[in-house]
């Protein structure tokens, strides 16, 4: 993370409402601050799906892909970004809830 | 089956029979696919109730086909006053002019008809035949036929138009016209793929948006490429159409991710791995450089984004580790399926420090390498820790992920791929020979770049002291005494899994074996037991599990020969990396020129022609990459310093051969070589 520079804003969804976060990445630096505004990359999901990626029991590229999460703007911060989410837990399993189904 | 026609851009492509025509069963690689997904699965033309017969196709580019086509089936032309050109160009979707030729006096009433589905398949359900669990709708919107599949968030659409006016209903098309005489009726038909999300509000174009980004002009862009690369004069002529066949089927398979911008990097083969591959990227990116360097810059960047950051036992992924493959499906999409990215390679890690330094080497770019030291770092420390499973100084792998995690996670990753003598199969974790050799190398190839590069001398010093005791472990603990050769891998318990394989030619690749051994190695390589005449055996003739059509145990891959050769050259075995180059280019001509992932591996004076494996991969970047790799090995270009060496070793049945415009930090070099190593053992017919 160290080469990029940019700024990213999470959108987090609860109902009607809508937190903004913003997420400045400096060459290593990270600021976050608590405003809205103009940013060079928008990640956009409900309360869940980000509570779950901070929690590393979902992947932020597979919630893009699913459409749980939405973005505009930069695609290659998105992708640097979401390195900053945890580890899953140990033994966390994210096929169980659907490997019964099929 | 009829013949397959395939076009593609990137990983959009379209797989239709010779008529143009699709319908896909689940089980069957056809249909429009884009993002590892078929957003048709249905495409049926016929004119007047009648399906079309083939008089013949043209594969006009890569990304274009033409059908030319009458109505009605079976050996008589009942109405041969007709023809139908279907003219297809693949981009986001595809677009088809369909032209109706009338060749009669009399003017012609016709119902003309496109019946038209899709399934929404992911590409592993299509491979292992999976049901799916979302739910399908279709729209009827004024001349288009909307298409869509949704599962929660997930939403993925069809949307099929015509320029001429028609009937839609939910299952196609339908044009009543009239044709005077001698005219012809046109219309373009537009199959438009969709991805979309929740909205969001903010600067720039949304995923969904820049999914469907304009292609920029294809024909430009391969022409474009076609220029810059070196030209190949030789009066060999398999070989000259074998370079050209290899150029653009490269180009063909150029895939630009979303984060790439314009540039692109090889994806790994047609049609079920149309996506960013660690090793496959790697290997073609090494295969290409001294005729473009394109592809391995855009590899190192877009692997290096990647880089393992976590440890993640769905993944197989760890801190350091560089990916094994990415997908765009609906199962990986809901985490069913690892490959957001998976990272289950025990040798892409060690491939891209490689990568790295060979690309320095030949392009002189030292702010990329200064760019990716965090990276080549990262990936070092991770060949040293994670790697290390059983903390012997070898790397090995067993996978965490035991369901949709790969077994073997070396090249030759099918589940009987590493066997002992006697066909027994080891325990994990595993130490393949190959991957310790590339750990030396990698190894090595850093400290240059530490040196060089970074100006960081007590790194570089560090590492050769690791490479060296590596290297100096390695010909102790791998060497099968009483065979000469090195063992495939060592198994959990340190013991020899003493299979004699293709992978002993990769050791001289990475230059980890001993120069007192290596005689005895190429001997093996050059025996009846590994070459077969064509090509070098992934396993010899005598081990229990040697089957000349098993998939890694017995098949020739021209892509593992390529290195092999490269090998016998780095250590000097000039003829026999010839003779290599040889077999594998004169099995070429059996293939137009376009050589298949793997063929058998029966004795060349047995069957006279190579026998290809059954498999649908074709073009297969590697495979389209080996020929490059042996020219460069014939012709023997290495970079030193800021210089191009030369220093050929041709087959003799070329007369001259010239390579004109090799690209490098000298700018534009040429290179020139007149045959004189005896081959004629695999070259006479």
């Amino acid at each position: 993370m160290r080469k990029v520079a940019g700024s990213i804003r999470f959108e987090i969804v609860d109902g009607d409402n809508a937190d903004s976060w913003m997420v400045v990445v400096d060459h290593g630096q990270l600021t976050v601050t608590r405003q809205s505004g103009s940013a060079d990359c928008t990640i956009r999901g409900d309360r869940s799906t980000f509570e779950d990626l901070v929690a590393g029991r979902t992947n932020a590229n597979a919630a893009v892909l699913r459409g749980a999460l939405a973005a505009r703007g930069d695609v290659e911060l998105l992708v640097t970004i979401q390195r900053i989410f945890p580890s899953p837990p140990p033994g966390w399993d994210p096929t169980a809830e659907t490997r019964g189904g099929s | 089956m009829s013949e397959l026609i395939s076009i593609l851009n990137g990983n959009t492509f379209v797989v239709s029979d010779e008529v143009g025509d699709v319908e896909a069963s689940p089980t069957d690689p056809t249909g429009l696919f884009s993002f590892d997904t078929r957003f048709l699965s249905k495409w049926v033309l016929t004119v007047g109730g009648e399906r079309l017969t083939s008089l013949s196709t043209d594969n006009l580019q890569y990304f274009e086909a033409r059908f030319f086509l009458v109505p009605g089936v079976g050996s008589v032309y009942v109405n041969a006053t007709m023809s139908v050109i279907r003219q297809r160009s693949v981009g986001n979707g595809f677009t088809e002019v369909l032209s109706i030729l009338n060749h009669d006096d009399e003017a012609v009433e016709l119902t003309v008809r496109i019946d038209a589905d899709a399934d929404f398949a992911d590409l592993f359900e299509v491979k292992d035949a999976l049901k799916k669990k979302g739910s399908y709708s279709k729209r009827v919107e004024g001349d288009g036929l909307h298409l869509a599949y949704e599962r929660d968030t997930y939403h993925r659409t069809t949307a099929i138009s015509s320029s001429q006016e028609c009937t839609v209903d939910e299952n196609g098309l339908t044009f009543t016209i009239t044709i005077g005489p001698h005219e012809t009726w046109k219309t373009e038909l537009d199959v438009a793929i969709g991805v979309s999300a929740q909205h969001v509000e903010g600067q720039g174009r949304s995923l969904a948006e820049q999914a469907r980004r304009p292609i920029p002009d294809m024909a430009l862009g391969l022409s474009r490429w076609l220029e810059e690369t070196p030209r190949l004069g030789c009066d060999w002529e398999t070989l000259t159409r074998t370079y050209q066949r290899s150029l653009v089927d490269l180009a063909a398979l150029r895939f630009s991710p979303l984060t790439a911008g314009r540039n692109s990097l090889p994806a790994a083969g047609l049609p079920w791995f149309m996506t960013m591959f660690g090793r496959d990227s790697i290997f073609t990116s090494l295969q290409v450089l001294p005729f473009s360097s394109e592809l391995a810059a855009t590899t190192l960047r877009q692997l290096g984004l990647r880089q393992g950051t976590r440890v993640d036992d769905f993944r197989d992924e760890d801190p350091g580790r560089i990916l094994h493959e990415v997908r765009f499906g609906e199962m990986t999409a809901f985490e069913e399926r690892p490959h957001s990215p998976y990272y289950g390679s025990a040798d892409a890690t060690q491939l891209y420090v490689i990568l790295l330094d060979e690309y320095e080497r030949w392009t002189g770019d030292t702010e990329l390498v200064k760019e990716f030291e965090f990276e080549a770092r990262a990936a070092l420390h991770w060949i040293d820790s994670y790697a290390d499973l059983q903390g012997n100084g070898y790397v090995s792998y067993e996978r965490r992920n035991a369901d949709t995690g790969l077994e073997n996670q070396c090249w030759k990753d099918s589940w009987d791929s590493i066997s002992f003598h006697d066909g027994k199969l080891p325990g994990f974790p595993r130490a393949t020979c190959e991957l310790q050799g590339y750990a030396y190398d990698a190894k090595m190839r850093a400290a240059r770049l530490a040196r060089e590069v970074w100006d960081d001398p007590e790194f570089a010093t560090d590492l050769e002291k690791q490479a060296a005791d590596l290297k100096r472990r390695f010909n102790q603990d791998f060497w099968v005494a009483d065979g000469e050769y090195f063992a495939l891998a060592l198994d959990p318990d340190g013991r020899q899994v003493d299979a004699l394989t293709s992978n002993i030619g990769h050791l001289l690749w990475s230059g980890i074996v001993d120069d007192s051994k290596a005689q005895a190695v190429v001997d093996h390589l050059m025996s009846d037991r590994l070459f077969s005449g064509w090509g070098i055996r992934t396993l010899a003739v005598g081990e229990a599990r040697y089957n000349p059509i098993g998939y890694h145990n017995g098949t020739i891959w021209p892509f593992d020969s390529s290195f092999v050769a490269w090998g016998l050259r780095r250590y000097g075995y000039k003829d026999e990396a010839a003779l290599v180059a040889a077999g594998i280019l004169e099995a070429s001509r059996f293939f137009d020129g376009r050589l298949p992932e793997a063929f058998g591996g029966y004795p060349k004076s047995m069957t006279k022609f190579p026998v290809q494996y059954p498999t649908a991969c074709s073009p297969q970047a590697w495979s389209t990459g080996a020929p490059l790799l042996l020219l460069r090995t014939m012709l023997g270009l290495e970079p030193m310093g800021g210089h191009l060496i030369v220093d050929p070793a041709l087959p003799a049945n070329i007369g001259r051969l010239e390579l004109l415009d090799i690209p490098g930090r000298w700018g534009r070099i040429d290179a020139f070589g007149r045959g004189r190593v005896d081959t004629s053992r695999v070259t006479d017919a």
